[in-house]
């Protein structure tokens, strides 16, 4: 497993607040490593560095050994999965994957559909091809966003708490299909709260407190072994019933 | 009370395709004009420029929501040749109808294009798009489903609007319809003619912009 993402000495602020500080980390290629943390603690802001999104206020992103400055240094190996989907609505749910991938990898058309179809295929909604988003479920459009997100072949996939905005039946089907990444060696950052889909299949999880990380290791070691005060009263605050 | 003629407008029926045609001609060509700068000049302003840059757009923006049409058309048609630059009545009156309605709608543009969700940004930055791939096939068909009442609006305005050019050497509808009266002394039925046909064209679009607006909408959450 080698090096994908090292991050050394991070910090990030906004105007007067330090969100990160002093944050080292790296992740390896097929590890799935679920970050979590109370509402604040800097998990978004986190991966909105490692993607590109945020410019960090100190220290230094390596993605691959290139330092990570904008969306342009993460493209083709980081995909990004938003809570709110950030789906084209003026797009088919075909083109939200085909488009991309002519526009882009300058795909021919009726390859890129090709392509869209399999990938719709494989997050079970092959048969909203032709549909809007408007007409899919909260899940069925967290699942076009994974899609999607896959069409580009990243070598990364970052879910920013990808079922926040779904209700339990609904995140299960999206935890399902990240489930399924997991099992083809994707490799995966997620942010989320909801612990317990997680841990069946997170190699690793990193508990982030005030812009830190406070405790990181295997689940068993986060749920059953860590004597972490902050993460005892994370753990107790948050939801335990299976989704 | 004088009786109602609108037999004496008979003799000059034949005139009146040809001047509608011309007020057809400079709304259709002015609001295409207007799309066109709306689309670039709204763009740009939502856009950091070079303050050059952002100072000639918004002078140019300013200048032509702050000022009365009549006497933009005034200032191309007879003030222009001052400076040796002479212009055809018809190229005029699209050129400045052109300018003064793409000053309006770029702000609707601007408008639109910053109502669009950051999320959007954001999710075609992720895939790959450049900035101009981003706006060009992501931001502004979602920005101009948004603007298309109003652009509709406008271009009811453009049609209504081509009453003015009558000032200029272009026998439009007014401008025929001010012929015939100095001709029949009937100004009512010459006038509310010439209203009802305005209204014609303006409701006509009325209806394309409906049309238009649920062919557009089906992607609308």
């Amino acid at each position: 497993m080698g090096e994908l993402i090292r991050i050394s000495n991070l910090s990030k602020s906004f105007a007067d607040t330090t969100v990160l500080q002093s944050l080292d980390m790296q992740v390896n290629s097929g590890e799935i490593v679920a970050i979590i943390g109370s509402s604040g603690s800097g998990k978004s802001t986190l991966v909105r560095c490692i993607a590109g999104l945020e410019s960090v206020s100190g220290g230094e992103i390596l993605l691959d050994g290139e330092a990570v400055v904008n969306t342009a240094s993460t493209y083709g190996k980081v995909g990004m999965v938003f809570q709110n989907f950030n789906l084209f609505p003026h797009f088919t749910v075909g083109e939200n994957i085909s488009k991309p991938l002519q526009t882009i990898l300058k795909m021919k058309g009726d390859i890129a559909a090709e392509k869209a179809k399999i990938l719709l295929d494989k997050v079970h909604i092959l048969d909203k091809f032709e549909q809007y988003p408007n007409s899919l479920s909260g899940g069925q459009k967290q699942r076009l966003a994974i899609a999607r997100a896959l069409a580009m072949e990243p070598e990364i996939i970052i879910f920013d708490e990808p079922t926040s905005s779904l209700d339990p039946e609904l995140a299960h089907e999206v935890f399902e299909t990240i489930s399924d990444l997991a099992k083809e060696g994707q490799t995966m950052l997620i942010v989320t709260h909801q612990i317990n889909a997680i841990r069946r299949f997170a190699t690793r999880i990193v508990f982030l407190n005030k812009g830190k990380i406070e405790v990181e290791g295997t689940p068993d070691y986060i749920f059953h072994q860590s004597d972490n005060h902050n993460l005892q009263q994370f753990l107790k605050q948050v939801d335990f019933a299976d989704i | 009370m004088t009786n109602l003629d609108f037999t004496t407008l008979l003799p000059y029926i034949n005139l009146l395709p040809a001047a509608i045609a011309i007020t057809l001609q400079v709304g259709l060509g002015g609001f295409i004009l207007a799309i066109v700068l709306a689309i670039v000049v709204g763009s740009l302003r939502t856009r950091k420029l070079n303050w050059v840059v952002h100072l000639v757009l918004t002078a140019y923006v300013e200048f032509f929501r702050g000022t009365p049409l009549l006497v933009q058309l005034f200032v191309v048609y007879y003030g222009l040749p001052s400076f040796g630059i002479r212009i055809e009545p018809m190229i005029a009156a699209i050129v400045t109808m052109g300018l003064n309605s793409g000053a309006y709608l770029s702000e609707v543009v601007r408008a639109s294009i910053l109502s669009v969700d950051r999320g959007q940004y954001e999710a075609a930055a992720m895939l790959g798009y450049n900035s101009m791939q981003t706006i060009s096939q992501i931001i502004l068909p979602q920005a101009l489903r948004i603007a298309v009442p109003t652009f509709m609006n406008g271009f009811s305005s453009i049609i209504k609007e081509t009453s003015l050019i009558s000032v200029l050497p272009v026998i439009e509808l007014t401008k025929l319809g001010n012929q015939i009266y100095a001709k029949t002394y009937h100004p009512f039925e010459i006038y509310i003619t010439m209203a009802i046909i305005y209204f014609v064209m303006t409701y006509s679009v009325t209806f394309l912009a409906k049309w238009l607006e649920r062919r557009l909408s089906v992607w609308v959450n």
